[in-house]
């Protein structure tokens, strides 16, 4: 658990972080999401000391992040930045290793773990891991950035807008990479961007900063359909419905019952996946004029069917997602 | 290349001391004088490495920093300096010898290889930095790892061009009692004497070629083994 308490940063007259009360909990990607100039990155950047509070404490645990060592603190906490940071003169293996060689394991469990964790971002040591950082794509160096960041498994990942200088195609892909990581995971994340889809896909949770201050702080669904003022509703967007059903499966609103058997068959060339979100069914009932899909898992099994009634009464609802 | 022609010229000169046309300097023999040299360049150079990683580095960390202009603007006054002016000038204060001689190498070998590291140094990419400081390196663990290996093939480009040049001002330094190939040649100079002036000469030339190739050849097993990323 990270514990901000009063939290104030001051970069000579101008005041970055003003007063942040913030409580971030295990196990929950926590976005920090705000225009440029919002003191997100700074926010950041107090939990592992690279920066120091002007005011106020940083609690990691309980425990005041100013009792331990800089370094110690940061061994165990996970470190992923935009411009990635790999070394270059080391091969990917040795990146890879940085973390678990600074605290001083032995050779036999290192070359384990990196294995382990490349083999976790999909990027097999056998096949990359005498690379060098210049031979990889924008997007490989990204995922050796991620394993390095969990190669001595810490329990919190710090994340400065990790993805943002991956293409767009490649980001959605490393984006949907992540979240599967994370789930098994369950570390606590936090998160930096200024990409509202970006926070809506990832984030458990949100927090939106404006000018060094807090503006709202909630789960992201609530965050959705609850903003607190204009200016939170304004950085969301108009289209927070579609983004709130961007978020939740199509299986949620599955009914075992569908038309009579005659139309299975019909049906069944025209089925989408159960795990397609729900706004890339909204699209397919407007572009196809249906009102009625079936759902199919990945074995190309019916599993259900989706009517265009729940998915708008969802919509206007504002239930949230299980 | 100029190794093989280097060794060639010393095995010829050693074997069949008589294919020289020209006498050879009474006062020593070639290979004693080339030793002298060697010493004298190694010596200074090997000191102006210290001292200009040593200053390098310090003035390129947080609590140095504020010496990095001063550092900088001095360097260049420095290199303005022709290096025989350096060593006449070294007479006045330490006298005549090998000592002052010593002495103005190192402080004119300090300039290039200060002079590179600060760049190199403050070349490495700031989120290179900014990994290194966030994933737990102490300071000086980053500058070990990181840093250094990083530079590394400017800060030997530097040692390259300080050693190279300290060959030929080390044969000025003859001129201040240094001894060295510079001996001969002065000897020759004074005496009209073509054959001392050669001998002098050559080796002196050679001497700085093979030096030259030899740091090529580090600095490019260095290049080699890594490329830097854009940044």
């Amino acid at each position: 658990m990270i514990t901000f308490e009063g939290v104030s940063r001051r970069f000579g007259a101008t005041a970055a972080l003003a007063g942040i009360d913030l409580t971030l909990a295990d196990h929950e990607l926590c976005i920090l999401l705000g225009p440029s100039g919002s003191g997100k990155s700074t926010l950041l950047r107090l939990v592992n000391r690279l920066l120091e509070p002007t005011s106020g404490r940083i609690l990691v645990d309980g425990r005041d992040v100013r009792s331990y060592r800089p370094e110690a603190l940061r061994r165990n906490i996970g470190y992923v930045i935009q411009s990635v940071g790999l070394f270059p003169h080391w091969k990917v293996r040795d990146n890879v290793a940085t973390v678990p060689r600074l605290l001083g394991w032995e050779r036999g469990r290192i070359s384990a773990r990196v294995e382990e964790v490349m083999d976790l971002v999909g990027l097999p040591a056998r096949t990359f891991g005498g690379r060098y950082p210049h031979e990889l794509s924008g997007g490989e160096a990204q995922r050796v950035g991620v394993a390095r960041a969990l190669a001595s498994d810490p329990p919190i990942l710090l994340m400065d807008e990790p993805f943002s200088a991956v293409d767009p195609l490649g980001r959605h892909r490393i984006q949907g990479e992540f979240l599967e990581i994370q789930r098994r995971l369950k570390k606590a994340v936090v998160f930096v961007t200024h990409d509202v889809d970006e926070a809506v896909r990832l984030g458990d949770r949100i927090a939106l900063l404006k000018e060094g201050r807090l503006v709202q702080y909630d789960r992201t669904e609530v965050l959705l359909e609850a903003p607190a003022n204009p200016f939170v509703g304004e950085f969301l967007g108009q289209d927070r419905t579609l983004k709130r059903l961007s978020r939740v499966p199509a299986s949620t609103l599955a009914r075992a019952a569908g038309p009579g058997a005659g139309a299975l068959a019909a049906g069944a060339a025209a089925a989408l996946a159960e795990d397609l979100d729900l706004r890339l069914v909204l699209s397919h009932f407007l572009g196809s004029g249906t009102d009625i899909v079936p759902l199919k898992n990945r074995q190309e099994r019916i599993t259900g069917w989706l009517h265009r009634r729940d998915l708008e009464a969802w919509a206007r609802s504002g239930a949230t997602a299980p | 290349m100029s190794l093989a022609g280097f060794g060639g010229v010393l095995a010829l000169l050693a074997a069949f001391p008589g294919l020289w046309p020209w006498p050879l300097y009474p006062r020593a023999s070639p290979l004693g004088l080339l030793a002298q040299h060697l010493v004298l360049v190694g010596l200074s150079s090997l000191v102006a490495l210290a001292i200009g990683l040593g200053l390098g580095i310090a003035v390129t960390r947080r609590w140095g920093q504020a010496f990095l202009p001063l550092a900088r603007t001095l360097t260049s006054i420095g290199q303005t300096f022709p290096p025989t002016a350096v060593l006449i000038l070294m007479v006045p204060v330490l006298g005549f010898g090998l000592g002052p001689a010593w002495v103005a190498l190192a402080l004119y070998g300090i300039l290039p290889v200060f002079g590179n590291t600060v760049e190199a140094l403050l070349a490495v990419p700031s989120a290179t930095r900014d990994a290194a400081q966030g994933l737990g390196f102490r300071p000086g663990q980053a500058l070990w790892q990181v840093e250094l290996p990083l530079s590394r093939p400017f800060i030997l480009a530097g040692v390259r061009t300080s050693t190279v040049v300290n060959v030929g001002t080390a044969a000025i330094g003859a001129a201040i009692g240094a001894g060295g190939l510079g001996a001969p040649i002065l000897s020759g100079l004074v005496t009209q004497n073509n054959g001392f002036l050669a001998e002098g000469a050559i080796l002196a030339g050679l001497l700085a070629l093979t030096l030259d190739a030899g740091f090529g050849l580090l600095g490019a097993s260095a290049e080699v083994r890594f490329k830097r990323q854009d940044p």
